[in-house]
């Protein structure tokens, strides 16, 4: 049995692919177009997936989409027969959109797999979107039973759901509504700060220890009205999302002192404190939630999925909570993950598959879903184009990259196969060394070319994780944000006194690149079942140093998509200040590189997030 | 470029050996298509107007040769600068493309004006005359939840797209 899930014409466009043993491939598209967010059908994913499973136009079984178009169409409809007056610019923009194409979705279907060689396909299913993400948060899981908690922008109609799975079976109990949308109210919150909306939410997050939570009884008191049990309704009158095309309106900024901060402007403190307050407010209603859909589901175990559940600052506070004793969260908890959750909904309630759980393993092949590039091919194409790469046998691999990293090299590192999800995870990575207290503003200004204030994530030997953290659960995804130890923490003088921003550029531990201002850190953990090749590194690089933890950000500049092939990684490479690549077994110094002849306005490629 | 063939993934993912060449290939074959579709609906557009100019004895007889002469002249012309002068075709489509595309904004502000007040605000009337609100937008509200409970999924829920 072979199932194909697809996700589109939201954003992050993906394709995944199930058979009877599991997930066999999932990836999204902008990883292929080099479009960051890229909404388009994903037709390269799904290329890429068939390619992967080996399957052919009789060995595909079904076809499911991750939402229902005509119920999201009827949801548009509602809103202006809501709002009119009202609503027209939005209208004249979005109806031709949906005449033109998302009306049609079957019919685009077929003729992306008519292009990939399928002519025929025999079931086309249509999942709804929380139930794709509730479904791609359970199934992979560990748990053989769960509560499921999803929230995001908004599906069909459903902002928030909660359910509950059980062996092959999941169900949807409780939901909440457009327009009450709690990755709506965050996304409104980044838009007024000046950040991309659907693409800006984590800087936002990242922003937040910067602030004071000065407008959170603001927010409570004029924005939304909460109910103990985490539902909400959201006071319409100050957001634009419903009949305009900005995420806020006037009232929203008379509210908050002043119009909505312009991109690429300087951030003030105002924004600071705003990224504080919604933060602490996302946090409240989402252990507020967490303890509703315990109470309702009496399991002890949690599953989370959609756009918020990428919040890995409210994640660790769950965890720290203690409402569940487990939780885990989907990688690709956004609409990506639809496309995953859509086959394996497909999968296990149409097609009955079993589904094995022991309680202790996901399913998710830890998230290494995506292409990988053979050795042979890799070395054609280095050869093909002149560029000087030494290669690596086994043994001298993990030593070599181990050594360079104490050398306070930036490594860029592509092996395995490529991750799903938002989160490089050691197979298409920036690699350097935690300890040292530049690295930090090195990696964003000459790298990663990406604001100063933005914090890097530490990739930590699992056993080892407790010695850096207060964090006793495994973090595979980095989906937890953890508090880095009280002993390795550093205060200079003057630390309790000194402004927020001062902060950033004082060693805060004796991993300073890793720490964040508030001495937290995003941390992943690790494992040799999952990743041998970089738990190696990893562990080469504490034999030398003593520490069993690395930076590890995304192989990728501001507004790129991260690397997919090896081709994309060398273009990078060559455009920043990367010291060296490494490319499966080869490694390539940049100073033994052919001159790289570049146009100068390569950055105008892409749209700054 | 090698004697190795790449490996399934490689080839539907990562065409590198071939790109420029399929690149280059497709952005042909696509123009070839586009000159002749073009010029073949001018042509013909053009040769039905200079036969009924010819042979109709309608009082439109000049305007017919008129514009099949000009609808002839243009199936030609694209036709040879397609094929000889590629740049400036390309040049000629973007153009063309760009302002259809502007057209096409503007009729739809000029036809989607129209039906959405006719549409919608009557509706929303009706709606508000019978106090309605299906966006629930009354805030602060005296619920206790706002949770909506669920009903079972019906047999059919997965082939349907509503």
């Amino acid at each position: 049995m072979n199932i194909l899930g697809i996700s589109a014409y939201y954003h992050d466009s993906a394709a995944a692919l199930v058979n009877d043993s599991g997930i066999v491939a999932a990836a999204q598209e902008e990883r292929f177009t080099r479009k960051k967010h890229d909404s388009g059908f994903p037709t390269n994913a799904i290329r890429y997936c068939l390619a992967e499973g080996g399957v052919t136009e009789a060995k595909l079984d079904a076809v499911v989409f991750y939402d229902k178009p005509i119920a999201k169409f009827a949801r548009l409809l509602e809103t202006y027969f809501s709002v009119a007056p009202r609503g027209l610019r939005q209208f004249v923009s979005l109806l031709p959109v949906w005449v033109k194409q998302r009306l049609w979705i079957p019919m685009e279907i077929e003729e992306s797999l008519e292009s990939c060689g399928i002519k025929n396909i025999d079931k086309m299913f249509f999942a709804e979107h929380h139930e794709s993400h509730a479904a791609s948060a359970f199934y992979p899981s560990p748990f053989e039973s769960a509560a499921i908690l999803t929230m995001d922008g908004v599906g069909e109609w459903a902002t928030s759901a909660i359910g509950r799975g059980q062996g092959n079976k999941l169900e949807i109990l409780q939901d909440l509504k457009y327009p009450h949308s709690l990755g709506l109210l965050y996304s409104a919150f980044t838009y007024f700060a000046g950040f991309r909306v659907n693409s800006g939410e984590y800087k936002l997050m990242g922003l937040a220890p910067y602030g004071q939570p000065k407008y959170t009884d603001l927010i409570y008191k004029n924005l939304l009205d909460l109910r103990e049990d985490g539902s909400f309704r959201l006071n319409m009158d100050y957001f634009g999302y419903l009949d305009g095309v900005t995420m806020t309106n006037d009232r929203f900024a008379d509210l908050f002192g002043g119009p909505a901060r312009r991109a690429e402007s300087e951030i003030s403190q105002r924004e600071m404190d705003m990224a504080r307050s919604i933060q602490e407010v996302t946090e409240e209603i989402v252990i507020r939630m967490a303890r509703h859909a315990r109470k309702l589901t009496g399991e002890k175990n949690l599953c989370l999925a959609g756009g918020v559940a990428l919040n890995c600052v409210a994640n660790g506070r769950l965890l720290r909570e203690g409402i569940f004793d487990h939780i885990w969260m989907q990688p690709a908890a956004g609409d990506a993950g639809g496309a995953l959750g859509a086959a394996l909904i497909v999968a296990h309630a149409v097609k009955n598959l079993p589904r094995p759980a022991d309680n202790q393993h996901d399913r998710m092949k830890g998230s290494y879903l995506g292409p990988d590039f053979p050795d042979d091919e890799t070395e054609m194409y280095l050869k093909a184009n002149g560029y000087t790469a030494e290669k690596l046998s086994p043994a001298e691999w993990a030593p070599t990259l181990a050594k360079l990293i104490d050398e306070q090299k930036v490594v860029g590192l592509v092996q395995g196969r490529m991750e799903f999800g938002p989160r490089a995870l050691g197979g298409r990575s920036i690699i350097g060394d935690a300890r040292s207290p530049k690295m930090q503003s090195v990696m964003n200004l000459k790298i990663k070319y990406r604001e100063s204030f933005r914090p890097f994530a530490p990739a930590c030997l699992e056993e080892r994780v407790g010695d850096y953290f207060d964090l006793k659960e495994p973090s595979p995804y980095m989906l937890l944000v953890a508090p880095v130890r009280e002993d390795r923490r550093k205060k200079p003088e003057g630390w309790e006194t000194m402004a927020i921003r001062d902060r950033v550029n004082q060693e805060r531990s004796d991993v300073p690149a890793i720490t964040h201002v508030d001495y937290s850190a995003r941390v992943q953990t690790v494992s040799r079942d999952t990743n041998p090749r970089f738990y190696d590194l990893i562990k080469e690089f504490e034999k030398r140093t003593g520490y069993g933890i690395v930076i590890n950000t995304s192989f990728n500049v501001r507004g790129e998509p991260i690397v997919c092939t090896p081709e994309d990684a060398y273009r990078c490479f060559m455009r920043t200040e990367m010291d060296c690549l490494v490319l499966g077994s080869f490694l390539l110094r940049k100073e033994n590189q052919p001159e790289w002849k570049e146009k100068a306005n390569w950055r105008q490629d892409y749209v700054l997030d | 470029m090698s004697s190795v063939q790449p490996d399934k993934v490689s080839a539907a993912v990562w065409q590198w050996r071939d790109r420029e060449r399929l690149r280059a290939g497709e952005i042909i074959s696509h123009r070839r298509r586009r000159v002749l579709i073009q010029s073949s609906v001018a042509l013909t557009l053009g040769a039905t107007m200079l036969l009924l100019g010819y042979f109709s004895t309608s009082v439109y007889v000049h305007l017919f040769k008129r514009v099949g002469t000009i609808a002839s002249c243009v199936g030609v012309t694209l036709f040879v600068i397609g094929n000889l002068i590629p740049g400036l075709y390309d040049g000629m489509d973007r153009f063309v493309a760009w302002s259809a595309q502007a057209v096409g904004r503007v009729l739809n502000w000029i036809l989607l004006t129209p039906f959405f007040y006719l549409c919608f605000l009557p509706a929303r009337l009706i709606l508000l005359a019978k106090g309605r609100d299906p966006m629930t937008r009354k805030c602060p509200s005296d619920e206790t939840t706002f949770w909506i409970p669920r009903p079972p999924r019906r047999d059919e829920h997965f082939t349907k797209q509503y």
